[in-house]
């Protein structure tokens, strides 16, 4: 089906290849370790969570950077430091290698003139005599909060069982690439960090909820499309505040740092998502592209035979290039293009 | 537009020229729908020795074909419906010559095939290498009235808006005189100057459309505008 192509071209453009942020990330933790070791320090084992783990990482658009999320995961008793300790010890490893260091609410930021930063999340790791492992999030006002990173990963992971026949060439499922688009089409509206914009995990935690079973044609090829509509449509269909509760400790709600403008504003936005979303079903493809444009912004593609006509395969369009270069002087005063505007 | 007058209706002869050169074009075809001939298919575009890319196309021929042209629509949403693609707000069409320009590469009672050689081959080939490399091949008129003054300040080798509205005063005159001084410079004659070049346009484009250029030169002078862009010929 031509409309899931586009989606599939889409995704293609706003999925985040992970091989070269976590070559980053490793650079950083080696260096990070290295200095806590040399402090006397307790070392860090690293433990993977944030979009790009969960599979669901997007490209910033515009000028807004690359995010990596890390877990440093301390094997300590929280009740025998202070969280402010265990985050200064962090601060200071990293501030051996970079001056670009910020100490944010949940996180430790560090900042890279490339064009990315590595959020440094800082836990401490408690295995009791029953072998249950007790983690604690260090947060900026020096006190711990209890999390499970680890459950949440296997939450994450078991919703994502249902849409293994889903997956495309790169390997997304349905629940994934869905994700994806709506986080671009957050990213859309608002670029940067901001109040008013859903945590990338709300938007996953979301599609989770409402997006049980992967939808698919009757041959069985995936629907993002309808997968979309299904999603929108049970917002459409919930009364007051979009509520999606984190399945781990503490439970929040996480989409409750909206104001309730912003709450309203997201919910009219899913209204209109709607609209476009159902009317994209009767329109030819071309008519689908311009709609979606509209929602997604233009990484969402103009036409599959643009795609496929003059492809991003950078020798064959120089060869191109050139091929019409030498055409040039064949034509005898041409018109040039103007408009009556 | 009684339909007695609708071009095809009004001369068989037309139409027969119309089909006769059409069919050299292989993926294009005409259908007839009510008074509307309309031209369909792929528009291939070439390098020097290659296949660059296909357009979906629609032409639509006017009632009083051939006086007036074709109007060219990309149906399959390759190029962006945005004055800076040089589609036409209003109808989508493109744009695929200034206003006078037409007069002089595709006069009116040419034939389609002149049309699809010229202007169209033109327009297409710019969208792709466009497309491809994000530079006009040929360049491009600014939009609106802008580009209509570029146009005519090329064609008669002065950006000066002030002596460019002189010269065109001159190409509505039946003749010039071997004693006048060129608008560009008192020192010569306008026979030994700009008269060539003036007599070419007053040949090629109708009195009104020169009349609507004076207009417009005039109004940018009034709002200071001192000059426009020259785009050679290439």
């Amino acid at each position: 089906m031509s409309i899931q192509q586009l989606f599939g071209r889409f995704h293609k453009e706003i999925k985040v290849e992970t091989d070269e942020l976590r070559e980053k990330r490793d650079i950083l933790i080696d260096k990070i370790r290295a200095s806590l070791k040399k402090a006397g320090h307790p070392l860090p084992d690293l433990l993977n969570q944030g979009s790009y783990i969960y599979g669901v990482g997007v490209k910033p658009v515009g000028d807004v950077e690359y995010d990596i999320d890390v877990g440093l995961d301390f094997p300590i008793k929280s009740s025998e430091y202070d969280a402010k300790t265990v985050r200064k010890w962090v601060h200071d490893a990293v501030a051996d290698h970079t001056d670009n260091v910020e100490d944010r609410g949940p996180c430790i930021r560090v900042r890279y003139a490339a064009g990315y930063h590595v959020d440094l999340v800082v836990y401490a790791r408690y295995k009791n005599i029953d072998g249950v492992e007790d983690y604690q999030l260090a947060q900026k006002n020096g006190e711990w909060k209890p999390s499970e990173p680890k459950k949440l990963k296997e939450f994450i992971s078991n919703a994502r069982k249902p849409f293994a026949d889903t997956k495309d060439t790169s390997g997304s499922d349905q629940l994934q690439r869905v994700t994806r688009y709506l986080k671009r089409w957050n990213d859309i509206d608002i670029p940067d960090d901001s109040p008013d914009k859903p945590f990338g995990l709300a938007t996953l935690l979301l599609v989770i909820k409402h997006l049980i079973a992967p939808v698919v044609d009757q041959d069985g090829t995936p629907n993002d499309l309808d997968a979309l509509i299904r999603v929108a449509h049970a917002v459409k269909m919930t009364f007051g505040r979009i509520i999606v509760k984190k399945p781990t400790q503490e439970f929040e709600d996480v989409f409750s740092k909206l104001s309730d403008a912003a709450m309203e504003r997201l919910k009219k936005r899913f209204d209109s998502l709607l609209t476009d979303l159902q009317s994209a079903r009767t329109k030819d493809d071309d008519a689908v592209a311009k709609i979606l444009r509209k929602q997604f912004g233009d990484d969402f593609p103009e036409s599959l035979r643009k795609s496929e006509d003059l492809s991003n395969d950078h020798g064959a369009r120089a060869d191109a290039v050139s091929d019409m270069r030498a055409a040039i002087p064949s034509f005898s005063n041409p018109s040039r293009p103007w408009c009556d505007d | 537009m009684t339909e007695a007058n609708i071009w095809w209706r009004k001369s068989p002869e037309e139409f027969d020229r119309f089909k006769r050169e059409l069919e050299a074009f292989e993926t294009l075809s005409f259908q007839v729908e009510g008074d509307l001939v309309s031209v369909h298919g792929s528009w291939a575009v070439f390098g020097e020795s290659k296949l660059i890319t296909r357009y979906e196309v629609k032409i639509e021929l006017p009632d009083d074909f051939p006086q007036s042209a074709p109007r060219v629509f990309e149906v399959g949403g390759r190029i962006p419906k945005e004055p800076d693609y040089h589609i036409n707000p209003g109808d989508n069409s493109a744009c695929v010559f200034a206003q006078p320009e037409r007069y002089e590469k595709w006069p009116p009672g040419s034939g389609i095939r002149d049309f699809l050689n010229g202007p169209m081959k033109e327009f297409f080939f710019s969208q792709a290498f466009r497309e491809l490399n994000g530079t006009w091949p040929f360049g491009e008129w600014s939009h609106g009235g802008e580009g209509i003054l570029e146009y005519y300040a090329s064609r008669l080798g002065t950006g000066d808006l002030g002596t460019l509205r002189e010269l065109l005063k001159l190409a509505l005159l039946p003749k010039l005189y071997r004693q006048w001084p060129c608008p560009c410079n008192p020192e010569v004659r306008v026979t030994a100057c700009h008269a060539d070049r003036v007599r070419t346009l007053s040949g090629l484009i109708p009195r009104d459309e020169i009349d609507l250029a004076i207009r417009l030169a005039q109004l940018e002078l009034n709002q200071g505008t001192k000059s426009v862009r020259i785009h050679p010929k290439k």
